[in-house]
Order: structure tokens, then sequence, then C-alpha cells
């Protein structure tokens, strides 16, 4: 597979090579086989775990790099022996499901596997599963899995091959028959050997097939097919990974009163992403109400709290908000209340005057109509009245959806007319050049060659021939009109002067003689487009 | 410390916001839950439609808004917007009007429009062309701008008068650039022949498409007559003159023309096919030329809950696809389960498909390729029975849709079209 | 007792090795050791390496000697109790809720992130350019099991909050977070995930399978209820579903665990209701 380590190799050839690659080899590496299945050789199985015991063996292969001594600084542990690699709760699990009995409660209870670490380890618990262990059990698989983990060479698929059920025809059936044996207990070297006479047949074949296109190495991974095959997600940034992020050192204090505005529209936001929920829970929420009140500016962060900020009535404060000149020290700043800053001046304006209604001038637009809260405060939207006043409207008191559709029709309806003037008469008198004749001929004779199309369409059609029969084959029926004038229209639209006798099929040959006739259809007789 | 709690306090507390932001579906798809539970659940910030009506279409060169140009039909259908709705014209903040064949997109007169028809100068509003889904792509466009915050009411419309604009300015004529690149220059091959082609092509009979067609002409009629149409169609006054007489009069439209009784599939099986000699199409089973303008009011749940508007639905997305310019009968096809993939439900939990009918070929084709069950599509008829006023279809297919979802108590409906130059589109939405 | 901290803790973890120690992951980034049999309110040791909130730990269940911790300064560390600095340090580039130690592997551990993505590393290999990370799975791809003709939905990232190991599935692991859905995973499998269960109404917080029942577990969400789940045991014809409901809090519920060693479906839960709640799962099964 590697090969661009050994022989010659080119950029796109291996290119070529990665981008064919079956990505599930990178499972393989679980069982610590590089091997290059066929494609798709490796598909779901269900079944998976029936074999759990061998690939425990396997996987406790002694060659983690982070088995460190048990910590020194505990105090008060009891003095377990621990054989970490050996042994797990996983394990008994596994064992247990190996021997296909319900896992007993009591499993759980007592903190099994921090007791049984007994030299044996695997093997014993393994054994003690089986009726009849052989010895070939006790010996055959420690050689396999350190085998497998030692060697990154053909014998590790083999046994991995063994190890993993698999779906490939014939294979199938016997990884099938391995795994009946597995679950019950016995295990002998028979079906050792048979399984791995089975393996090195199919990896016989299959190398076989791979050596045509591929060169086998030694070499079990090539680090630069790895990095193709492990993609870089999209660059697109989603959810957390998108939330700015400034470090604290570099922050100012305009940083802090934008924070003190997002943070009132991050709340908002929140909120309206839970706006349509109608669960009574939500609607109950503590939180989302906080939300709803740091959107509202009624609570606010300060000093790593939340403050209410309208309740706070004490007059220096309030002072203190409406003028926004004080000092700002970056340790205390508080952000003012907007809505505080710009309120109207209340010494001018005393309950004593109450024909003064203070009128906050506010840019006018059709979306700030709709919205007097902007997108942020939906809610503060009033209700629009149903039926707004609209000149030309006619006005009828109709509520539901289907009273006020049928209502208007058809009488409901008020006619409403165009003046005259508007109506098109520009063609009429007009003429054409007609194509054919190249003569100027008046509308709408001069069009398509359909001088007849007038009277076509005042003819009183009818594609009923068994009533008239003659009126059909002197006239086209009214749709075969409309269907005439179609094809002109496209025709000519689509700028062929088709309208002289034959032009259709003049296009066609020329079209013939251009590109010949492969792509051109029986296109005959276009007489009737022309008539 | 003391100057470091307000942004801490911030940044956690916006990251619990942003725990909590799933449940409010920020985003067009439901980011929790997805299938039908999840697309029926209401929500704030959905962009929902409170109005979707449109003129009666009327056949073009004959019918009596044969002589009312683009922009009147759109400023009276702006005008029974505002009355059938009762919204403030002055909260509408933008419009957007599908349109095909006017010169120069009209930007301009559909703008003079808006002003005629009461909504003030504040009111913005823009044209678009996107073939036969411009309608569509108005309502879209408006729905997206709602939903990303650019405008909070909009209205996407579409109109087209094909009586008086179809013409040869409609496209400019193709440079040699474009015709000497054989896909570029497919683009201009008629949709009719098109159509033809992929009817033989991908075998759609001459009988399927006939069937298909009288179909839609006969529930088209039964939708008529049982006034299925009146919550979508609101009656407009023109002048019209009579082209026998030449005289001049006023009349109010108040249904669509082009809807038939007495059409079978036996009786449309006579007609002769109109590209050639051995097709299959006729003017019978293609989409009839019409002219007709509609509009769907649009806005945020929370908005329209707030002023008092009714919520007939909401959109949920929308896709657009391009195909070969030569199979762009194919369109909807492609855009169908795209859209269905967006919204994250299988094809059988839409309850309508209101598929455009430009031809019968493309649309059963289309139909039998999704698998789609022809009960839940195009219940009230389609452009064959009642016209396609092109830049207007894909805003009057969701008054349709919504009117007829809300009629029969289904919720969960499409809209789609193909689309001229090989395109496809398709909206979802769900009735309230 | 009691141990007044500076900051907030958002998680705690018993020592493997010590019945009375207990460790805590502070606001401040810090990591605290605390020893319940001594009287002293200060911790017996304290680890601060974290620039940012430190939002877990965990001990090694296999080891046992050492434990990890993961923080909102996109790292996860592994540290041993008697050394003041860390053995390792992982960087995930992502605020990180969640670390666990594999309960089958040694040396295997895991996290989630704000960047939807479930991180594996495994310790015994060599430490090259990927720093022992052998798995970084896509929280929000697609489910593996694409048999039927249903379009599969697909997901926006979304922020994962919380995740645990499987103690009886070898390679079995659930993730949760803020799109509510709980996904179990196999790390075998690492397409996608294998089941997904949903039915909460706000982001998980946490999650806890049991530690007596190969196929069941534990979450608690911001939409105040915890509620009990089966993934149908790894059984693709066993559907996964929604066992139960506990709606007592009435604040978001940020933490359950299991008991480990009452009876088998004892549980515990806290929340922003300043609330621990001991119930019995089975009470809230109907």
């Amino acid at each position: 597979m590697a090969d661009a380590l050994c022989g010659p190799s080119n950029a796109l050839q291996s290119f070529q090579k990665h981008s064919q690659a079956d990505r599930s080899l990178q499972q393989d590496r679980l069982i610590g086989s590089s091997q290059p299945p066929a494609q798709g050789f490796r598909t779901f199985d269900p079944r998976v775990g029936s074999l759990d015991a061998e690939f425990h063996a396997f996987e406790n292969a002694p060659t983690n790099p982070f088995q460190l001594e048990q910590p020194a600084w505990r105090h008060g542990a009891p003095p377990r022996q621990m054989a970490p690699s050996a042994l797990s709760w996983a394990s008994d699990f596994q064992n247990l499901r190996v021997s296909e009995s319900p896992a007993p409660v009591s499993q759980f209870r007592t903190e099994a596997p921090l007791v049984r670490n007994a030299p044996g380890g695997w093997q014993q618990e393994f054994m003690r599963q089986r009726e009849s262990p052989t010895a070939l059990g006790k010996q055959k698989q420690p050689e396999i899995s350190s085998f497998a983990m030692s060697q990154q060479s053909f014998l590790p698929f083999t046994a991995s091959a063994s190890l993993v059920p698999q779906q490939n025809g014939i294979y199938q059936q016997d990884t099938m028959s391995q795994q009946l044996n597995a679950t019950k207990p016995q295990l002998h070297e028979a079906d050792f050997e048979r399984a791995f006479q089975d393996a090195f047949d199919q990896m016989d074949s299959m190398d076989a097939q791979l050596k045509a296109a591929d060169e086998m190495t030694e070499e079990g991974h090539d680090p630069l097919m790895e990095e193709s095959l492990i993609q870089e997600p999209s660059q697109m940034k989603i959810g957390s990974d998108a939330i700015e992020y400034t470090e604290v050192q570099d922050r100012t204090i305009d940083q802090d009163a934008r924070d003190a505005n997002a943070l009132a529209r991050v709340a908002g936001e929140l909120v309206q992403n839970v706006d349509h929920e109608t669960n009574e829970k939500f609607k109950n929420s503590q939180f989302l109400d906080l939300m709803r009140r740091i959107r509202d500016r009624e609570v606010e962060v300060r000093n790593n709290d939340l403050e209410n900020t309208h309740l706070q009535t004490d007059a220096t404060e309030k002072q203190l908000e409406h003028s926004d000149l004080r000092p700002h020290d970056p340790n205390t700043f508080q952000f003012p209340d907007m809505n505080n800053v710009y309120r109207p001046d209340e010494t001018i304006d005393t309950a004593a005057d109450d024909s003064f209604v203070y009128q906050p001038a506010e840019p006018r637009t059709q979306i700030s109509d709709l919205h007097p809260g902007g997108p942020l405060y939906p809610e503060q939207s009033p209700p629009q009245p149903r039926h707004a006043q609209m000149s030309g409207a006619v006005n009828t008191s109709v509520s539901a959806d289907d009273t006020i559709l049928e209502a208007h029709e058809p009488q409901g309806f008020e006619a409403w007319t165009f003046p005259a003037k508007s109506i098109s008469q520009d063609l009429v008198g007009e003429t054409f050049q007609d194509a054919d004749t190249a003569k100027w001929v008046p509308w709408p004779e001069a069009h398509t060659g359909m001088v007849d199309i007038a009277d076509i369409w005042n003819h009183d059609a009818d594609v009923d021939v068994d009533t008239k029969p003659a009126a059909r084959k002197r006239l086209p029926s009214d749709a075969e009109a409309g269907d005439c004038w179609r094809a002109a229209v496209y025709a000519s639209a689509n700028g062929e002067r088709t309208h002289e006798e034959g032009t259709l099929k003049e296009v066609e040959d020329k079209k013939k003689a251009k590109f010949g006739d492969e792509e051109q259809g029986d296109y005959q007789g276009h007489e009737h487009v022309q008539s | 410390m003391a100057n470091q709690a307000p942004n801490k306090a911030q940044q956690r507390l916006s990251q619990v916001s942003n725990h909590l932001s799933s449940g409010s579906h920020s985003n067009a798809l439901p980011s929790g839950g997805l299938g039908r539970d999840a697309l029926l659940e209401k929500h704030p910030d959905d962009v929902v439609v409170t109005c979707a009506i449109r003129t009666p279409f009327t056949k073009g060169g004959k019918g009596p808004l044969r002589d009312t140009m683009a922009a009147d039909l759109l400023a009276l259908t702006f005008k029974n917007l505002l009355s059938r709705s009762k919204i403030d014209p002055t909260l509408v903040e933008d419009i957007a009007t599908g349109c095909v064949l006017a010169p120069g997109g009209g930007a301009t007169e559909y703008r003079a429009a808006a002003l005629v028809a009461g909504f003030p100068e504040s009111t913005a509003v823009r044209s678009l062309n996107r073939q036969c889904s411009s309608g569509l792509q108005a309502c879209v466009d408006i729905a997206n701008q709602i939903k990303t915050g650019m405008i909070e009411i909009g209205i996407g419309s579409g109109v087209e008068s094909m009586s008086t604009q179809y013409g040869p300015g409609a496209v400019t004529e193709f440079s040699d650039l474009l015709e000497n690149h054989m896909e570029a220059a497919n683009c201009k091959v008629p949709m009719g022949v098109l159509s033809e082609q992929m009817a033989s092509d991908r075998k759609v009979t001459r009988d399927a498409q006939d069937a298909f067609a009288a179909s839609s002409y006969q529930k088209a009629l039964k939708a008529q007559e049982q006034g299925l149409f009146d919550k979508e169609i609101m009656p407009v006054t023109v002048q019209y003159t009579d082209p026998k007489t030449d005289e001049t009069k006023e009349v109010t439209v108040t249904k669509d023309d082009g809807v038939r009784p007495g059409i079978t599939a036996q009786s449309l099986g006579k007609i002769k096919a109109a590209f050639s000699k051995t097709g299959t199409i006729h003017a019978g089973n293609a989409s009839q030329v019409s002219d007709g303008a509609a509009a769907v009011l649009l806005m945020k749940r929370s908005t329209a809950e707030r002023i008092g508007q009714p919520i007939l639905g909401k959109y949920i997305t929308a896709s657009v696809v391009g195909v070969p310019p030569l199979l762009m009968g194919i369109g909807p096809w492609k855009a169908i389960p795209v859209a269905l993939e967006k919204a994250g439900i299988s094809k059988d939990e839409v309850d309508i498909y209101e598929i455009n009918e430009a031809f019968a070929s493309q649309c059963v084709w289309c139909l039998n390729e999704l698998g789609l069950d022809e009960k839940k599509v195009n219940p009230k008829g389609g452009a064959i029975a009642f016209g396609h006023p092109l830049g207007c279809t894909g805003a009057r297919q969701v008054g349709t849709l919504l009117h007829e979802l809300r009629r029969t108590g289904q919720k969960i409906g499409v809209t789609s079209m193909c689309v001229g130059t090989g395109m496809g589109m398709a909206a979802v939405w769900v009735a309230e | 007792m009691a141990y007044p901290t500076q900051d907030a803790l958002y998680d705690v973890a018993h020592s493997e090795v010590h019945s009375n120690h207990l460790l805590t992951a502070s606001g401040d980034g810090s990591l605290r050791l605390y020893d319940v049999s001594l009287t002293p309110e200060f911790p017996i040791a304290t680890f601060q390496e974290h620039s940012r909130e430190a939002f877990a730990c965990s001990w090694n269940l296999t080891s046992k000697a050492t434990f990890a911790s993961s923080s909102w300064d996109g790292n996860v560390k592994i540290w041993n109790p008697e050394r003041q600095q860390s053995l390792l340090t992982l960087p995930t580039h992502s605020c990180t809720y969640s670390t666990q130690w594999s309960p089958h592997t040694d040396g295997m551990l895991s996290a989630v992130c704000s960047d939807s993505h479930l991180r594996v590393w495994d310790l015994r290999t060599p430490a090259s350019a990927n720093n022992h990370l052998i798995l970084q799975i896509p929280i929000h791809s697609a489910p593996f099991s694409v048999s039927n003709a249903m379009l599969q939905p697909t997901f926006p990232p979304s922020e994962a909050l919380t995740h645990d190991w499987n103690k009886y599935r070898q390679g079995v692991l659930a993730t949760a977070g803020v799109d509510r859905i709980i996904r179990t995973f196999d790390i075998r499998q690492p397409k996608g995930p294998l089941q997904l269960l949903q039915g909460h109404g706000y982001a998980v917080r946490k999650i806890t399978w049991s530690p007596h029942l190969p196929d069941l577990l534990l979450s608690a969400s911001y939409d105040m209820t915890c509620r009990v789940w089966t993934d149908g045991g790894g059984d693709q014809r066993k559907p996964a579903a929604e066992l139960g409901n506990m709606g007592r809090h009435t604040e978001f519920a940020t933490g359950v665990d299991w008991c480990l060693f009452g009876n088998e479906g004892w549980a515990a839960s806290c929340g922003w209701d300043e609330r621990v709640c001991v119930w019995d799962v089975r009470a809230f099964m109907p």
C-alpha cells in the first residue's frame, strides 16, 4: 500500500491511492492490522461482540505507554495490588458476555475489578468460563496478541481477521461457525487452526487482487496516508467555535461597554430561541425569566454578580445614571442605562402640564412601524388592526380567514377599471416586414406566416370532429391555433425567422451541415407550423 | 476579573443560546427531525403565504384579456391582492414579478403598475425572467429575502400578456459564437419540436398524451363547475374590443375561458399533429396560449400573526436544476427529487403535485419516471385546460396548490415545471 | 461536605483508583482533585493548563492511572494525578464538550466537539503527524443503513455536546448535541451513524449508556426532560425507540447517570433547577 516508501512513486499516484483507500481501515488499528482489506470488506455486523474474549486478550497486550505507577500521594488507600492492563471491570463484562450468563448485580456492587487481580489475569478469567480449557488456549492466545502488537506485517492481519467477524462470502460462514463455537464453552486447537487457515486463504486471494492494482510492502503505516484519511473538518465554525473570544489582557473599557450590550443582546437571542415554546415549564422557567430581565436591562452583571437596575431608586444612584460624566474607573465601571440616559428631562415636564406629551423623535420606517421594539423586542410590536385602512380598499368587517376569502367573491369585489387609454391598440395598424415576402405587412398577418390566425380565433373552435369534420379540416381548432401560435412564438422568439415556407427544415438542414446528423431527430413535415 | 466577567458571562450565555437555537429552526431545513412531521411543525420564522390570487386566464389573441397590457393585468392583480388581503401596502417592502416576453423584462412598467395599484414609492419592484418558471422564481426569491431578513413582507408575482407581447423582439438573434456551439444552439430549438422528439425518443404514445390532456380538461371543468377556482381567481374588469364587430366594451372577466366541456381522449385523438405528420403533439395536448397574472403575498409567520394575516401555508424549500436543452421537458423529473431531498421527505409523503403541463408528452413522461400517483397530480387540471401565461404560471401554481390542499385537508404539496432552454424548478409548500 | 469554588464546575469524575478521590472540571480551565475523606476545603491537586472553560473530565477506565480533560480551548489533555503538567495534549481545534475513555481498549479515548465531529485517539499508536488521532467521524453524516428506497436526509453540522462508549458492545458509541438527535456509531464502521434516536425538543446535554444492559441509554436535555432509549442493541431488526420520559426537572436538565452499585434501573439527574433527582428508570417506562 504505502509504496511511497519503496519504489518509484508520484504525488498523483499516491493521492489516488489515498482517495481510494477504504476508510474502515482506520479501525483496523484496533486490532493491530495495517493491511488493506478489499473495498467494502468490513461492513457492519450486529453480531460483533460475540468474540469479545479473544479481542480482550489482544487488547490487553502490555504496550500502554501510560501505565504508570500508582499514585504515591494517596492517603488511606487500601493496599491493593493493581494489575492495570490485565484487568478491568469492562473485561468482566466481556467475559460474562462470552459465557452468555447474565451479570449478577453483585458483580457491580462490590468494586469487583479492584479486587480481582489474580496473577492469571485474563487468561484465568477466560478459562474459568470454559468447561474444558485446553493447553492451547493458554499458550496460543498470548502469542497472538503479542505478535499482533509487535509485528506489523501479515500475521497481525490474519490474527485480527480471525478475531473479528466479517462478512465476505465463504469466509463469513467460517467466522460464523467460529462465533458459534465461541459462544459454547469449548474452544479447540482445531478451531483456531481452521480460523487461521481460512484467514490465510482469504488473505492470499485478497493479495492476488490487490497486487494487480497495488504493490504490497512490508511497511504497515504510511503517516501521509493516515493524514489524508483523517480529513480536516470543514472550516466553517459553528456554535461555540464561532463565539468571539478576547483575551483578558487585550480588553479595553470600550469592550466592557460593548459587552454589556452584547450580554443583553445574547440574552434576547436566547429568549427568542425558545420564544415559540408553548411548554408550561419554559414559561415558568426562572432562568428564562432572568434572561428576559437581562435582555430588558432590568438586571446587569456587575462585579461578577447580578444586580437589579431599575429597582434601585436611590436618588444619588439615579443622578449618577443620568449624568453620563462619571469617571470611568475600569474596576467599578457600570454601564449607563440608556433608557435613563435618554429619558426626557422630567424637571421640565411636570405633572402640572398635562397637555404636553413627550414624543421621542425616532426615525420612522416601515419596519419600525411594524416593530417599535426593533428585532430584539418583537413582543413590543403591537398587534396591528386586522384590516388596516388602505386607499381604495374595500372595507368589510370580516374576521375568519375563510370568510374573508369568500366574502369578496364575486359579490364583494368592486369593479376597478383601468382607463381606456391603457388598453393597448398599439400593434394594430403597425406593419412588419414579412420574412417570407420581404414586404411590409400590417399586424397581425406578418408575424408568423399565420395569416389566418385572426380567422382561426374568430372561428368557433371545435375539436369535436364528429360534429364538424369539415371545419376542422379547413381550420385548426381553437387549441390548435394556440399551439401553432406558441410554436411560432418560440420559433420567432428564438430568432429563427421561421415564417417563410420550410424555414424549420432549412434550419435543420443547416444544423445538419454544421454538426452532422447524429444529434438531429426526424423533424418531418413542418407545414403545420406555417399554416 | 472584574472586567472580564461580562465578557465571559456573555460567551457562556452565547453558548447556551447556541445550544437552544436548534429549537427555532433558523434555516430552511428542520435541523432536528426530518420528514413529514418536522415539515408540519410551525415556527415563528417560517415564511408563510397569506394570500395567493390570480386573474382568470383567457385565450391569447382571442380572450377578453387580449387587449390588456401585461402591466395592467399586473396592476389589477396587485389591487385585488391588496383588497383581498387587506394588508397595508406600505408594509410591503419588495415585489418580484416574473415575466418572459416583455421587452426589457418589464421592469419599468411593473414598477409603474405597483404605484398604480396603490403601493407607495417605498415598495420596491423588480422583474425577472427564468422562462416558464419565472413566477415560481419570483416567489422563491421573495421567500429567501424574507428568510435572510432582507425584507419583512414581499410579493412574488408573475404576469404574461401573450396576446400583446410575443414577437420577434423577445430574443436577440444568436451570434455566430452561439450558433457554432451545438448545445448552445440547441437552446433555441422550438419547444414543440423538442417535445415531439422527446415523445418519440421516450416512447410517450399519442394515446397516453391524449388521455392525460383529456383528464386535465375534465378535471378543470369539474373544478370550475364546483367553484374550486373561486378562492384563487379574482375577477378583473377590462376594456375589450370584439375582433368581429370592432366594438369596444367593458367586461368583467370571472373565469378561465380555456376550460371546455365534452373533451375526451377520443375527441383529442382526431386532431392533426402540429409539428410532424407522424407526430403526437397537437393543440389539444399542449398548453394553451393565455393571458393572465398571479400574485402571492409572503411574510414571516411571526409577522403574519402580528398583523393579523390569515396563513394559507408556508414555503419550505425549492430547487432549480439544469438538463440538456434538447430535453427541457424532463426538468420536473430532475428538479422534484432535489427539492424533496432538501425538504427531507419522500415522494409519497407529498399530497398534491402541481406540475405544469407544458406538453402532455413531457408531463406524462415525468410522472411515469418519478412514479407519481396520477391522482395526486394537478387535481384541478392544468395548463392544457386553462392556459400557460409563461411568466405567470409559477405564481399561479402556489395559489392553486395551497387552496386545494386546504380544501381537501391535505398538507404537503409540490409545484414544479420544466423550463425552456433546459432547466427544471420545483418547490415544496405546506398548507395550514 | 461542600467545597467552595471560584468558578462554575462543568464535570465531575470519580477516581478509578481511589474511592475518596473526586476530580472536577472548572469554568476557569482548571482541574481539581479533592479527597472527600479530608476535611480541608482545598483540593489536594490542581491542574491548570486549559486556557478556557474545562468542560469534561474522565478517568481512564482500563489502566486507571490517568485521566483526560477537554476544554473550550480546543484541546484534550491527558494527565497523571501525580504530575502537575499534562502528559499529552491532543488538539481538536474546536470547543470540546466531552471526552471519554474506551471501557474496552486501553489507551483509546474519544471526544466530541463543536465542529460536529467525533474523534478517536489510540495512544498505542506512534505519535505521528496525527497525534494519535485514528478516527474523525462527521456526526452529521447521513445514516449508514442505506438499504431502503427512501431518500436519506442530510443534516447540517451542529454542535456535539456529549457522547459515551457502550459498556458492552465493543466499539459502539453514542453521541448527541444541539440538533437534538442521539446517534449511535460503531467505530469499525465510521461512514455514518447506525441509529438515530429522535424525540428531544431541544439540545441533548448528556447521555450515558446503562452499565447493566447493552442497549439502554439515558439522556438529559435542555427540553427539561431526561429520557430512556433503546438503540435495538445493535440488532437492526429491533427498532430504536424512546422507552421513557422523566419530566420532573423544571429547568434545563444537564446531567444524568446510572447508579452503578444500586438497583439496576436507578438513575440520578441534575439540572439548572438546582436539584438532583434520584429516580428509578423503570418507573418512567410505560
